[in-house]
Protein backbone atom coordinates (compact mmCIF):
# COMPACT_ATOMS: atom_id res chain seq x y z
CA UNK A 1 0.00 0.00 0.00
CA UNK A 2 1.15 3.52 -0.75
CA UNK A 3 3.14 4.79 2.23
CA UNK A 4 1.48 8.19 1.96
CA UNK A 5 -1.94 6.68 2.66
CA UNK A 6 -0.67 5.39 6.01
CA UNK A 7 0.24 8.89 7.19
CA UNK A 8 -1.99 10.02 10.09
CA UNK A 9 -2.66 13.44 8.59
CA UNK A 10 -3.67 11.96 5.24
CA UNK A 11 -5.95 9.36 6.88
CA UNK A 12 -7.74 12.04 8.91
CA UNK A 13 -8.00 14.32 5.89
CA UNK A 14 -9.31 11.68 3.46
CA UNK A 15 -11.76 10.28 6.03
CA UNK A 16 -13.13 13.76 6.76
CA UNK A 17 -13.42 14.51 3.05
CA UNK A 18 -15.21 11.20 2.42
CA UNK A 19 -17.73 11.73 5.23
CA UNK A 20 -18.41 15.29 4.11
CA UNK A 21 -18.79 14.17 0.49
CA UNK A 22 -21.32 11.52 1.53
CA UNK A 23 -23.33 14.16 3.37
CA UNK A 24 -23.19 16.41 0.31
CA UNK A 25 -24.30 13.56 -1.93
CA UNK A 26 -27.43 13.13 0.22
CA UNK A 27 -27.95 16.89 0.11
CA UNK A 28 -27.51 16.85 -3.68
CA UNK A 29 -30.28 14.26 -4.23
CA UNK A 30 -32.57 16.17 -1.87
CA UNK A 31 -31.81 19.44 -3.68
CA UNK A 32 -32.69 17.94 -7.08
CA UNK A 33 -36.05 16.80 -5.64
CA UNK A 34 -36.54 20.23 -4.14
CA UNK A 35 -35.87 21.98 -7.44
CA UNK A 36 -38.32 19.74 -9.29
CA UNK A 37 -41.29 20.22 -6.97
CA UNK A 38 -40.74 23.56 -5.22
CA UNK A 39 -43.65 26.00 -5.47
CA UNK A 40 -43.81 28.46 -2.64
CA UNK A 41 -47.30 29.67 -3.64
CA UNK A 42 -48.77 26.18 -3.31
CA UNK A 43 -50.67 25.57 -0.06
CA UNK A 44 -50.13 21.82 0.01
CA UNK A 45 -48.70 19.36 2.51
CA UNK A 46 -46.02 18.46 -0.07
CA UNK A 47 -44.83 22.07 -0.15
CA UNK A 48 -44.73 22.20 3.67
CA UNK A 49 -42.68 18.99 3.70
CA UNK A 50 -40.37 20.49 1.07
CA UNK A 51 -39.93 23.67 3.13
CA UNK A 52 -38.97 21.60 6.17
CA UNK A 53 -36.68 19.44 4.07
CA UNK A 54 -35.10 22.49 2.46
CA UNK A 55 -34.25 23.83 5.93
CA UNK A 56 -32.64 20.49 6.84
CA UNK A 57 -30.72 20.28 3.54
CA UNK A 58 -29.49 23.86 3.79
CA UNK A 59 -28.34 23.18 7.36
CA UNK A 60 -26.38 20.15 6.14
CA UNK A 61 -24.79 22.16 3.33
CA UNK A 62 -24.02 25.02 5.73
CA UNK A 63 -22.35 22.61 8.16
CA UNK A 64 -20.33 20.89 5.43
CA UNK A 65 -19.19 24.13 3.84
CA UNK A 66 -18.05 25.56 7.16
CA UNK A 67 -16.02 22.38 7.77
CA UNK A 68 -14.59 22.49 4.23
CA UNK A 69 -13.28 25.96 4.98
CA UNK A 70 -11.48 24.62 8.02
CA UNK A 71 -10.16 21.68 6.00
CA UNK A 72 -8.26 23.90 3.54
CA UNK A 73 -5.60 25.03 6.06
CA UNK A 74 -5.51 21.43 7.36
CA UNK A 75 -4.88 20.18 3.80
CA UNK A 76 -2.01 22.67 3.44
CA UNK A 77 -0.64 21.56 6.82
CA UNK A 78 -0.87 17.89 5.78
CA UNK A 79 0.98 18.29 2.48
CA UNK A 80 3.58 20.40 4.25
CA UNK A 81 4.14 17.60 6.78
CA UNK A 82 4.48 15.06 3.91
CA UNK A 83 7.69 16.81 2.82
CA UNK A 84 9.49 14.62 5.41
CA UNK A 85 8.43 11.47 3.51
CA UNK A 86 9.15 12.49 -0.07
CA UNK A 87 12.78 12.67 -1.19
CA UNK A 88 13.79 16.09 -2.45
CA UNK A 89 10.80 17.95 -0.99
CA UNK A 90 11.70 20.63 1.55
CA UNK A 91 8.18 21.99 1.95
CA UNK A 92 4.67 21.75 0.47
CA UNK A 93 5.87 23.18 -2.88
CA UNK A 94 7.65 19.95 -3.76
CA UNK A 95 4.83 17.78 -2.41
CA UNK A 96 2.12 19.60 -4.37
CA UNK A 97 4.20 19.12 -7.53
CA UNK A 98 4.78 15.43 -6.77
CA UNK A 99 2.23 14.55 -9.45
CA UNK A 100 0.05 16.30 -12.01
CA UNK A 101 -3.04 16.36 -9.77
CA UNK A 102 -1.61 18.63 -7.02
CA UNK A 103 -1.88 22.04 -8.64
CA UNK A 104 -5.38 21.54 -10.15
CA UNK A 105 -6.52 20.28 -6.71
CA UNK A 106 -5.29 23.45 -5.01
CA UNK A 107 -6.97 25.66 -7.61
CA UNK A 108 -10.28 23.77 -7.32
CA UNK A 109 -10.11 24.00 -3.52
CA UNK A 110 -9.70 27.79 -3.61
CA UNK A 111 -12.50 28.13 -6.20
CA UNK A 112 -14.78 25.98 -4.00
CA UNK A 113 -13.88 28.11 -0.97
CA UNK A 114 -14.88 31.32 -2.73
CA UNK A 115 -18.11 29.86 -4.17
CA UNK A 116 -19.04 28.27 -0.83
CA UNK A 117 -18.64 31.66 0.81
CA UNK A 118 -20.99 33.23 -1.74
CA UNK A 119 -23.46 30.38 -1.14
CA UNK A 120 -23.31 30.97 2.63
CA UNK A 121 -24.07 34.69 2.15
CA UNK A 122 -26.94 33.84 -0.18
CA UNK A 123 -28.24 31.33 2.34
CA UNK A 124 -28.18 33.95 5.10
CA UNK A 125 -30.16 36.33 2.87
CA UNK A 126 -32.66 33.60 2.06
CA UNK A 127 -33.18 32.60 5.68
CA UNK A 128 -33.69 36.22 6.74
CA UNK A 129 -36.57 36.62 4.27
CA UNK A 130 -39.89 34.98 5.02
CA UNK A 131 -40.74 33.63 1.57
CA UNK A 132 -37.52 31.80 0.66
CA UNK A 133 -36.85 34.10 -2.34
CA UNK A 134 -33.52 32.55 -3.27
CA UNK A 135 -34.20 28.83 -2.79
CA UNK A 136 -33.99 28.06 -6.51
CA UNK A 137 -30.93 30.22 -7.09
CA UNK A 138 -28.99 28.84 -4.14
CA UNK A 139 -29.98 25.27 -5.06
CA UNK A 140 -28.61 25.71 -8.59
CA UNK A 141 -25.50 27.32 -7.13
CA UNK A 142 -25.14 24.38 -4.75
CA UNK A 143 -25.46 21.89 -7.62
CA UNK A 144 -22.71 23.74 -9.48
CA UNK A 145 -20.53 23.76 -6.34
CA UNK A 146 -21.31 20.05 -5.91
CA UNK A 147 -19.89 19.38 -9.39
CA UNK A 148 -16.69 21.15 -8.37
CA UNK A 149 -16.71 19.28 -5.04
CA UNK A 150 -16.99 15.97 -6.88
CA UNK A 151 -14.03 16.98 -9.02
CA UNK A 152 -12.17 18.00 -5.87
CA UNK A 153 -12.92 14.67 -4.15
CA UNK A 154 -11.74 12.71 -7.20
CA UNK A 155 -8.59 14.85 -7.40
CA UNK A 156 -8.03 14.32 -3.65
CA UNK A 157 -8.06 10.55 -4.12
CA UNK A 158 -5.97 10.64 -7.30
CA UNK A 159 -3.46 13.04 -5.76
CA UNK A 160 -2.81 11.13 -2.55
CA UNK A 161 -2.78 7.70 -4.20
CA UNK A 162 -0.28 8.82 -6.85
CA UNK A 163 2.42 10.32 -4.64
CA UNK A 164 5.55 8.20 -4.97
CA UNK A 165 7.90 8.05 -2.01
CA UNK A 166 10.68 6.63 -4.16
CA UNK A 167 10.79 9.31 -6.88
CA UNK A 168 12.62 12.50 -5.91
CA UNK A 169 10.68 15.74 -6.46
CA UNK A 170 11.94 19.27 -6.99
CA UNK A 171 12.42 21.51 -3.97
CA UNK A 172 11.02 25.04 -3.90
CA UNK A 173 14.36 26.60 -4.90
CA UNK A 174 14.10 24.76 -8.23
CA UNK A 175 10.39 25.47 -8.73
CA UNK A 176 10.38 29.17 -7.82
CA UNK A 177 14.09 30.03 -7.79
CA UNK A 178 16.24 31.88 -10.27
CA UNK A 179 16.18 30.33 -13.73
CA UNK A 180 19.37 31.75 -15.20
CA UNK A 181 17.94 35.24 -15.60
CA UNK A 182 14.54 34.07 -16.83
CA UNK A 183 11.84 36.44 -15.62
CA UNK A 184 9.37 34.44 -13.52
CA UNK A 185 6.95 37.35 -13.11
CA UNK A 186 3.90 37.60 -15.36
CA UNK A 187 3.13 40.33 -17.92
CA UNK A 188 6.81 41.25 -18.22
CA UNK A 189 6.78 42.90 -14.78
CA UNK A 190 9.96 43.45 -12.78
CA UNK A 191 10.18 43.79 -8.98
CA UNK A 192 9.94 47.64 -8.77
CA UNK A 193 6.91 47.70 -11.09
CA UNK A 194 5.36 44.75 -9.23
CA UNK A 195 5.68 46.58 -5.90
CA UNK A 196 4.35 49.83 -7.35
CA UNK A 197 1.38 47.89 -8.70
CA UNK A 198 0.93 46.11 -5.35
CA UNK A 199 0.63 49.34 -3.33
CA UNK A 200 -1.29 51.26 -6.02
CA UNK A 201 -3.89 48.50 -6.27
CA UNK A 202 -4.25 48.38 -2.48
CA UNK A 203 -4.89 52.15 -2.35
CA UNK A 204 -7.27 51.78 -5.30
CA UNK A 205 -9.25 49.11 -3.43
CA UNK A 206 -9.40 51.33 -0.32
CA UNK A 207 -10.54 54.43 -2.19
CA UNK A 208 -12.94 52.73 -4.61
CA UNK A 209 -14.58 50.87 -1.72
CA UNK A 210 -14.95 54.10 0.23
CA UNK A 211 -16.35 55.85 -2.87
CA UNK A 212 -18.72 52.90 -3.45
CA UNK A 213 -17.44 52.02 -6.93
CA UNK A 214 -18.40 48.36 -6.67
CA UNK A 215 -17.16 47.03 -10.01
CA UNK A 216 -13.91 48.98 -9.86
CA UNK A 217 -13.09 47.69 -6.38
CA UNK A 218 -13.98 44.15 -7.49
CA UNK A 219 -11.73 44.38 -10.56
CA UNK A 220 -8.91 45.92 -8.48
CA UNK A 221 -9.40 43.14 -5.89
CA UNK A 222 -9.02 40.36 -8.46
CA UNK A 223 -5.91 42.00 -9.93
CA UNK A 224 -4.55 42.59 -6.42
CA UNK A 225 -4.95 38.88 -5.57
CA UNK A 226 -2.72 37.92 -8.51
CA UNK A 227 -0.18 40.72 -7.99
CA UNK A 228 -0.03 40.04 -4.22
CA UNK A 229 0.73 36.35 -4.82
CA UNK A 230 3.74 37.23 -6.97
CA UNK A 231 4.81 40.06 -4.65
CA UNK A 232 4.84 37.71 -1.64
CA UNK A 233 6.65 34.89 -3.45
CA UNK A 234 9.24 36.99 -5.27
CA UNK A 235 9.75 39.95 -2.92
CA UNK A 236 8.19 39.90 0.57
CA UNK A 237 8.97 36.21 1.03
CA UNK A 238 12.70 36.89 0.73
CA UNK A 239 12.40 39.19 3.78
CA UNK A 240 10.43 36.57 5.70
CA UNK A 241 13.19 34.02 5.01
CA UNK A 242 15.89 36.71 5.27
CA UNK A 243 17.48 35.19 2.19
CA UNK A 244 17.36 36.88 -1.25
CA UNK A 245 17.42 33.59 -3.16
CA UNK A 246 14.68 31.82 -1.18
CA UNK A 247 11.43 32.24 -3.10
CA UNK A 248 8.60 29.99 -2.00
CA UNK A 249 4.94 30.37 -1.01
CA UNK A 250 4.98 27.26 1.21
CA UNK A 251 8.08 27.44 3.45
CA UNK A 252 6.55 30.36 5.35
CA UNK A 253 3.87 27.93 6.59
CA UNK A 254 6.48 26.11 8.66
CA UNK A 255 7.38 26.58 12.31
CA UNK A 256 10.80 28.15 11.50
CA UNK A 257 8.87 31.18 10.29
CA UNK A 258 6.29 31.07 13.10
CA UNK A 259 3.56 29.81 10.71
CA UNK A 260 3.26 33.35 9.35
CA UNK A 261 2.19 31.96 5.95
CA UNK A 262 -1.19 30.97 7.39
CA UNK A 263 -1.83 34.56 8.51
CA UNK A 264 -0.48 36.00 5.28
CA UNK A 265 -2.32 33.80 2.79
CA UNK A 266 -5.36 33.56 5.08
CA UNK A 267 -5.75 37.34 5.31
CA UNK A 268 -5.22 37.76 1.54
CA UNK A 269 -7.79 35.09 0.65
CA UNK A 270 -10.32 36.25 3.25
CA UNK A 271 -9.89 39.91 2.26
CA UNK A 272 -10.34 39.08 -1.43
CA UNK A 273 -13.32 36.87 -0.67
CA UNK A 274 -15.14 39.51 1.40
CA UNK A 275 -14.49 42.07 -1.34
CA UNK A 276 -16.04 39.72 -3.90
CA UNK A 277 -18.90 38.89 -1.54
CA UNK A 278 -19.69 42.54 -0.82
CA UNK A 279 -19.67 43.30 -4.58
CA UNK A 280 -22.01 40.36 -5.35
CA UNK A 281 -24.38 41.29 -2.52
CA UNK A 282 -24.50 44.95 -3.53
CA UNK A 283 -24.51 44.57 -7.31
CA UNK A 284 -26.80 41.55 -7.79
CA UNK A 285 -28.95 41.56 -4.65
CA UNK A 286 -28.99 45.29 -3.87
CA UNK A 287 -28.13 44.60 -0.23
CA UNK A 288 -26.16 47.00 1.94
CA UNK A 289 -22.70 45.52 2.28
CA UNK A 290 -20.93 48.04 4.49
CA UNK A 291 -20.01 45.42 7.09
CA UNK A 292 -18.58 43.04 4.46
CA UNK A 293 -16.54 45.88 2.95
CA UNK A 294 -15.15 46.84 6.35
CA UNK A 295 -14.12 43.23 7.02
CA UNK A 296 -12.51 43.01 3.54
CA UNK A 297 -10.55 46.21 4.08
CA UNK A 298 -9.51 45.05 7.56
CA UNK A 299 -8.07 41.77 6.24
CA UNK A 300 -6.36 43.37 3.23
CA UNK A 301 -4.86 46.17 5.37
CA UNK A 302 -3.58 43.56 7.82
CA UNK A 303 -2.06 41.64 4.89
CA UNK A 304 -0.32 44.69 3.41
CA UNK A 305 0.93 45.86 6.84
CA UNK A 306 2.25 42.39 7.69
CA UNK A 307 4.13 42.13 4.35
CA UNK A 308 5.55 45.64 4.68
CA UNK A 309 6.49 45.10 8.34
CA UNK A 310 8.86 42.27 7.40
CA UNK A 311 10.69 44.55 4.98
CA UNK A 312 10.76 47.46 7.44
CA UNK A 313 11.94 45.36 10.40
CA UNK A 314 14.65 43.75 8.27
CA UNK A 315 15.91 47.17 7.20
CA UNK A 316 15.88 48.53 10.75
CA UNK A 317 17.78 45.49 12.04
CA UNK A 318 20.35 45.23 9.25
CA UNK A 319 20.49 48.67 7.65
CA UNK A 320 20.35 47.21 4.10
CA UNK A 321 17.74 45.95 1.65
CA UNK A 322 17.95 42.44 0.30
CA UNK B 1 -15.18 68.96 -2.75
CA UNK B 2 -14.06 65.84 -0.87
CA UNK B 3 -15.84 63.64 -3.40
CA UNK B 4 -14.18 65.39 -6.33
CA UNK B 5 -10.73 64.89 -4.76
CA UNK B 6 -11.54 61.23 -4.10
CA UNK B 7 -12.73 60.66 -7.68
CA UNK B 8 -9.72 62.42 -9.19
CA UNK B 9 -7.35 60.35 -7.01
CA UNK B 10 -9.09 57.11 -8.05
CA UNK B 11 -8.91 58.16 -11.70
CA UNK B 12 -5.19 58.95 -11.35
CA UNK B 13 -4.47 55.56 -9.72
CA UNK B 14 -6.42 53.69 -12.41
CA UNK B 15 -4.39 55.51 -15.09
CA UNK B 16 -1.20 54.68 -13.13
CA UNK B 17 -2.08 50.96 -12.97
CA UNK B 18 -2.92 50.86 -16.68
CA UNK B 19 0.34 52.66 -17.55
CA UNK B 20 2.46 50.25 -15.49
CA UNK B 21 0.78 47.28 -17.17
CA UNK B 22 1.25 48.79 -20.64
CA UNK B 23 4.92 49.61 -19.99
CA UNK B 24 5.49 46.06 -18.71
CA UNK B 25 3.76 44.51 -21.71
CA UNK B 26 6.00 46.52 -24.01
CA UNK B 27 9.24 45.47 -22.32
CA UNK B 28 11.58 42.79 -23.64
CA UNK B 29 11.22 40.58 -20.57
CA UNK B 30 10.28 37.03 -21.38
CA UNK B 31 11.34 37.12 -25.01
CA UNK B 32 15.00 36.24 -24.61
CA UNK B 33 14.84 32.69 -25.93
CA UNK B 34 13.96 33.06 -29.54
CA UNK B 35 15.17 35.44 -32.23
CA UNK B 36 12.26 35.70 -34.63
CA UNK B 37 11.93 36.36 -38.36
CA UNK B 38 15.41 35.18 -39.33
CA UNK B 39 14.05 34.40 -42.79
CA UNK B 40 17.47 34.39 -44.43
CA UNK B 41 18.59 31.66 -42.00
CA UNK B 42 21.73 33.57 -41.05
CA UNK B 43 23.77 32.91 -37.92
CA UNK B 44 22.79 35.44 -35.25
CA UNK B 45 25.77 36.78 -33.36
CA UNK B 46 24.73 37.41 -29.76
CA UNK B 47 26.38 39.08 -26.76
CA UNK B 48 27.05 37.18 -23.52
CA UNK B 49 23.92 37.15 -21.32
CA UNK B 50 21.67 38.45 -24.11
CA UNK B 51 19.77 35.19 -24.66
CA UNK B 52 18.93 32.11 -22.60
CA UNK B 53 19.34 28.49 -23.50
CA UNK B 54 16.02 27.08 -24.72
CA UNK B 55 16.60 23.81 -22.85
CA UNK B 56 18.18 24.65 -19.49
CA UNK B 57 17.12 28.32 -19.18
CA UNK B 58 20.65 29.40 -18.27
CA UNK B 59 21.99 32.73 -19.50
CA UNK B 60 24.33 32.10 -22.42
CA UNK B 61 27.47 33.73 -21.06
CA UNK B 62 30.11 31.45 -22.57
CA UNK B 63 29.93 31.85 -26.36
CA UNK B 64 32.51 29.10 -27.05
CA UNK B 65 30.13 26.17 -26.76
CA UNK B 66 27.11 27.93 -28.24
CA UNK B 67 24.79 26.23 -30.73
CA UNK B 68 22.02 27.76 -32.82
CA UNK B 69 19.01 26.05 -34.28
CA UNK B 70 17.41 28.01 -37.10
CA UNK B 71 13.96 26.79 -37.98
CA UNK B 72 12.45 27.13 -41.45
CA UNK B 73 9.97 29.73 -40.17
CA UNK B 74 12.87 31.97 -39.12
CA UNK B 75 12.75 31.25 -35.38
CA UNK B 76 16.30 30.96 -34.05
CA UNK B 77 16.89 29.06 -30.79
CA UNK B 78 20.08 29.35 -28.75
CA UNK B 79 21.79 26.68 -26.63
CA UNK B 80 24.71 27.03 -24.25
CA UNK B 81 25.81 23.39 -24.57
CA UNK B 82 25.50 20.89 -27.44
CA UNK B 83 24.02 18.41 -24.91
CA UNK B 84 21.11 20.84 -24.43
CA UNK B 85 20.41 20.69 -28.20
CA UNK B 86 20.05 16.90 -28.03
CA UNK B 87 17.76 17.07 -24.98
CA UNK B 88 15.65 19.85 -26.49
CA UNK B 89 15.15 17.91 -29.72
CA UNK B 90 13.74 15.01 -27.69
CA UNK B 91 10.64 17.06 -26.96
CA UNK B 92 10.55 19.51 -29.89
CA UNK B 93 10.28 18.78 -33.59
CA UNK B 94 10.81 22.02 -35.49
CA UNK B 95 11.49 22.01 -39.23
CA UNK B 96 15.22 22.62 -39.04
CA UNK B 97 16.81 24.83 -41.68
CA UNK B 98 20.23 24.94 -40.00
CA UNK B 99 21.73 23.49 -36.83
CA UNK B 100 25.09 25.10 -36.24
CA UNK B 101 27.69 25.15 -33.49
CA UNK B 102 30.85 27.15 -32.92
CA UNK B 103 34.02 25.07 -32.68
CA UNK B 104 36.57 25.54 -29.94
CA UNK B 105 39.63 25.16 -32.17
CA UNK B 106 38.76 27.34 -35.19
CA UNK B 107 36.07 29.53 -33.59
CA UNK B 108 34.04 29.16 -36.77
CA UNK B 109 30.41 28.14 -37.18
CA UNK B 110 29.93 24.70 -38.72
CA UNK B 111 26.95 22.36 -38.96
CA UNK B 112 26.72 20.05 -35.96
CA UNK B 113 27.16 16.94 -38.15
CA UNK B 114 30.55 18.16 -39.40
CA UNK B 115 31.95 18.79 -35.92
CA UNK B 116 33.80 16.27 -33.72
CA UNK B 117 33.05 16.18 -30.05
CA UNK B 118 35.45 15.83 -27.15
CA UNK B 119 33.93 13.84 -24.27
CA UNK B 120 35.75 15.39 -21.33
CA UNK B 121 35.62 19.13 -21.92
CA UNK B 122 34.43 21.62 -19.29
CA UNK B 123 31.16 22.74 -20.84
CA UNK B 124 28.49 25.07 -19.36
CA UNK B 125 26.17 22.20 -18.43
CA UNK B 126 29.00 19.78 -17.64
CA UNK B 127 28.00 17.06 -20.12
CA UNK B 128 31.57 17.08 -21.45
CA UNK B 129 30.79 17.28 -25.18
CA UNK B 130 32.59 20.19 -26.85
CA UNK B 131 32.67 20.76 -30.63
CA UNK B 132 35.92 20.84 -32.62
CA UNK B 133 36.49 21.15 -36.37
CA UNK B 134 39.49 18.81 -36.41
CA UNK B 135 39.19 15.25 -35.17
CA UNK B 136 41.48 14.18 -32.33
CA UNK B 137 41.90 10.96 -30.38
CA UNK B 138 38.82 10.07 -28.36
CA UNK B 139 36.52 12.46 -30.21
CA UNK B 140 33.11 11.23 -31.36
CA UNK B 141 30.81 12.17 -34.22
CA UNK B 142 27.51 14.03 -33.81
CA UNK B 143 25.46 10.84 -34.12
CA UNK B 144 27.59 9.07 -31.49
CA UNK B 145 27.45 12.11 -29.22
CA UNK B 146 23.67 12.21 -29.61
CA UNK B 147 23.38 8.54 -28.72
CA UNK B 148 25.65 8.90 -25.68
CA UNK B 149 23.76 11.96 -24.52
CA UNK B 150 20.38 10.22 -24.83
CA UNK B 151 21.69 7.18 -22.96
CA UNK B 152 22.98 9.46 -20.20
CA UNK B 153 26.57 8.37 -20.87
CA UNK B 154 28.11 11.78 -20.27
CA UNK B 155 30.10 13.36 -17.46
CA UNK B 156 26.96 13.58 -15.30
CA UNK B 157 27.24 9.83 -14.84
CA UNK B 158 29.91 9.25 -12.16
CA UNK B 159 30.95 5.87 -13.63
CA UNK B 160 31.38 7.28 -17.13
CA UNK B 161 33.21 10.27 -15.68
CA UNK B 162 35.62 8.07 -13.74
CA UNK B 163 36.26 5.87 -16.77
CA UNK B 164 36.85 8.76 -19.19
CA UNK B 165 38.99 10.82 -16.85
CA UNK B 166 41.13 7.83 -15.86
CA UNK B 167 41.75 7.11 -19.58
CA UNK B 168 42.84 10.72 -20.01
CA UNK B 169 45.35 10.46 -17.12
CA UNK B 170 46.90 7.31 -18.63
Amino acid sequence: MNEILLNNGVIVYLLSESVLYLLLLVACFATVGLLRRWNFDAFTSEQFTLENRSYLVMTIIFFVMMLKMLLLPYFIYTIDSLSDLIPGAMCGAGVIKANRYGNPLLVVKIAVLFLSGIWLSLNTLDLKARNYPYVRLKSWLFLFIFLLLSMEFALDLLYFTHIETTNPVSCCSVIFGQNGGLNSLPLGLDIPKLLLLFYLLFVLILLSTLADFVLLSLFAGILFLVVAYYAVVYFFGTYIYELPTHKCPFCMLQDHYFYVGYFLWGSLLLGSFYLLDSAVMQYFFKRPSGRLKRIALLFLTFFVLLCSAYVGVYYLKNGVWL
Amino acid sequence: MKKIVLNVTIFAIVIGVILILLVSFGSDEGSKYVYKNNREHKIIEIKPGEYQCSECNMDIGDLDNIAELIAENGNTYFFDDIGCVVLWLKTHTPKIAKLMTRTLDTHQWITVEKAWYSRTARTPMGYGFAPYAVKQKGFVSYEEMKMLMLQGKNLHDPFVKKQLLSQEVR
